[in-house]
């Protein structure tokens, strides 16, 4: 700033400049650059934030958003009631009864004592119910390969340590107690993809060292992540999975049914209870193993936003079924032809007047903008009508608005205007499912507005088939919008396909997945 | 192990460990104007170097990192904001700290007011604003940061300034 700058300005750049420097080197977390790719593989910064703090903050966001998610889609349309229980698992880890045989191992070459320390971590690795520090450290060149464990035995003040392969920087993820002999594990993060469990080491303390136990994960899930990413059937539908650690337990679980995985938060559609198989793992024969795998009920456990992530389990009702998001259609969200509504179109502090009109040979959407009045029109016959709001989700978060045309509210076809002040042009319909009322043959589908300016608005289709088989003839899809590719494409609207749903299609609120 | 990384084109794996070391902090204070509270300002930050470690190779000039972060942790912490916002549709928000990060130096009353009122404003202005009068950027500089024209930095900023006036005489006269 080379001009000179008044009392706002000055007040401005004080405060900007005392909030700025409250930020000391000293409040950071401890961490390090990420790795370049085609070094040893960065560890992705979810991998690294869980490092940092067990169980971290980052997935306890995600967590939350699951657990946001019971605000919006869950209570009302539960079939049947799930007993939440906070007690111990209903998936019984089995204590073995004998003794399980120890890892094999090599005796490590005792290097890295002088390595920076990743991280520090407590487990009761002799069993004598004192909690020893174990410290992790690692090479501190960027050529993450090897990291080293050490700890001293409260018991007899021996000194163990292990010498692991290792991805990334390491850091403890939990103590457990898979053989439940008394003395713990450690469950250690060592790797960069946290998709399907690779990105775990457990360590168990045999004679003086502390070495890996093997993880024979097979068929079952072991990723930390909310939804698996593979895609189902290829249509971008994924199953919620996660890891966590309760009472000494690893437990794991992947969800039964799909859900969109992408969208407008994608994690909204990951409802707050839904039916998982889930696995309790234990050390057989000096590898871990997933066993005691149940069907259950999970609910997240809101507890587990104060950092220890856990999911409450119980029986699912013979009736359950996961529940839709809220449906209830958004009371009087439309404005008719000549009544301006005030949307912010630019995200600038002034509201922006924008209402349509007919005009000959078609229907013009206006907005009255700071930077002038734009405009955007189209052919077709009917009084249109306007959303009172802007609807949200997808990649851009531009202004847009809905507007909607036909002979009548049950024949229309709906348009996303975005009005940007660099480009003003219709959302092209991406795909083959309808954007609107109406019917061709058999197909009839609907579509309606969820939310308001305080909520948030979302709008969804339901595309009916009759004859289809009684729980597949109605299709739910959301609403989002689609970014520019480029500088030749323009904006789009994707279906994103929630499930078949059963119920009045008249009343959406009726809707539910079809058990 | 990583002999071979710095003979790749691009930027290189020291660089970038220099590029954290020394502009981490910066960013991070940076980002906290924009998203409110350090653990996600530190988020922000640190998944913009791991962006920039991802596509380090096609970097074609290792200057050009410094404005690949700049733009990468204003465009993160935007979508940072997005997504509370998106949370808070649905539940009401925890009340924030009264200054941040947790346990600093308690701000000044004077100041305390001003952050208020910028939080009020809409995303874009307030990016210009903590660009133009805390980081001390070029309008070139922060157009290219926001993806926007030089005059459209210039047009904001004005507006927003009026905005920002606005809500603190609304505050004063309560």
């Amino acid at each position: 700033m080379s001009a000179p700058m008044n009392d706002l300005e000055q007040r401005l750049s004080a405060a900007l400049t005392a909030s700025a420097d409250q930020v000391q080197v000293e409040d950071l977390r401890p961490a390090h650059a990420p790795l370049p790719a085609s070094a040893p593989p960065a560890r992705r910064f979810s991998d690294w934030l869980r490092g940092l703090t067990p169980n971290g903050r980052r997935w306890g966001m995600v967590a939350a958003m699951v657990a946001v998610a019971a605000v919006i889609v869950a209570t009302p349309f539960l079939v049947g009631s799930i007993r939440e229980d906070s007690g111990p698992a209903p998936v019984d880890p089995a204590t073995p009864a004998t003794p399980t045989p120890a890892p094999d191992y090599e005796t490590p070459k005792d290097v890295g004592t002088g390595w920076a320390v990743a991280d520090r971590g407590k487990a009761d690795l002799d069993g004598d119910g004192t909690p020893e520090q174990v410290i992790l450290r690692f090479k501190s060149d960027l050529s993450i390969e090897q990291m080293r464990i050490e700890s001293t035995l409260s018991s007899d003040g021996r000194e163990v340590f292990g010498v692991l392969p290792s991805d990334s920087f390491p850091s403890v993820m939990a103590a457990f107690d898979p053989d439940a002999d008394g003395g713990e594990e450690l469950l250690i993060y060592h790797g960069v993809d946290s998709s399907d469990g690779s990105d775990l080491r457990a360590v168990d303390l045999v004679d003086d060292y502390l070495v890996d136990v093997p993880i024979e994960i097979g068929d079952a899930a072991l990723a930390a992540n909310s939804l698996e990413t593979e895609p189902v059937d290829g249509q971008g539908r994924a199953f919620g999975v996660d890891r966590w650690v309760e009472e000494g337990v690893l437990y794991s679980a992947r969800s039964v049914d799909s859900y969109p995985s992408e969208g407008p938060g994608s994690y909204f559609y990951l409802p707050q209870t839904f039916e998982a198989q889930v696995w309790a793992w234990r050390m057989e024969n000096g590898r871990l193993v997933p066993r005691g795998q149940e069907n259950r009920c999970l609910s997240f456990n809101e507890k587990s936003r104060t950092g220890n992530d856990t999911y409450l389990r119980a029986a699912c009702p013979a009736d359950f079924v996961d529940a839709v998001p809220d449906l209830t259609p958004a009371e009087d969200p439309w404005a008719a032809e000549g009544e301006r509504v005030a949307l912010n179109l630019d995200y600038l502090g002034k509201l922006d007047d924008v209402w349509v009109e007919r005009e000959s040979g078609g229907t013009v959407v206006r907005a009255d903008t700071e930077s002038g009045v734009r405009e955007l029109s189209w052919a077709g016959d009917g009084e249109p009508r306007l959303l009172r709001y802007r609807v949200s989700g997808g990649e851009g978060d531009l202004p847009l608005a809905v507007v909607s045309q036909g002979p009548s509210a049950d024949q229309d076809d709906w348009h996303v205007a975005v009005l940007n002040e660099d480009r003003q042009d219709y959302a092209e319909v991406i795909g083959d499912v309808p954007f609107g009322n109406g019917s061709e043959g058999d197909l009839s589908w609907r579509t309606w507005v969820v939310g308001d300016d305080e909520t948030g608005v979302s709008l969804y289709t339901v595309v009916t088939e009759p004859g289809a088989a009684a729980d597949s003839e109605n299709t739910l899809y959301s609403w989002r919008l689609v970014a520019p590719k480029g500088a030749n494409s323009g904006y789009g609207m994707e279906a994103v396909r929630i499930d078949n749903v059963c119920g009045d299609v008249a009343e959406p609120t009726s809707l539910a997945r079809c058990s | 192990m990583t002999t071979d990384v710095k003979e790749q084109p691009g930027l290189r794996a020291d660089e970038l460990a220099d590029l954290y070391a020394a502009h981490r902090l910066s960013f991070v204070r940076l980002a906290i104007l924009l998203v409110d509270d350090l653990a996600s300002a530190e988020d922000v930050v640190q998944d913009a170097f791991a962006g920039l470690a991802a596509s380090r190779e096609r970097l074609r000039d290792a200057n050009a990192a410094v404005g690949y972060l700049r733009t990468s942790v204003v465009n993160r912490a935007r979508s940072a904001l997005r997504k509370r916002r998106t949370i808070r549709n649905y539940t009401p928000p925890a009340p924030l700290p009264e200054e941040s990060p947790e346990g600093g130096v308690v701000l000044a009353e004077e100041h305390r007011e001003v952050l208020a009122a910028l939080k009020r404003l809409a995303p874009r202005q307030r990016e210009v604003l903590v660009l133009r009068y805390w980081s001390d950027y070029s309008e070139a500089d922060i157009a290219a940061a926001l993806g926007i024209s030089k005059g459209t930095v210039k047009s904001t900023a004005s507006r927003a300034l009026t905005v920002l006036e606005r809500e603190l005489n609304r505050e004063e006269s309560r």
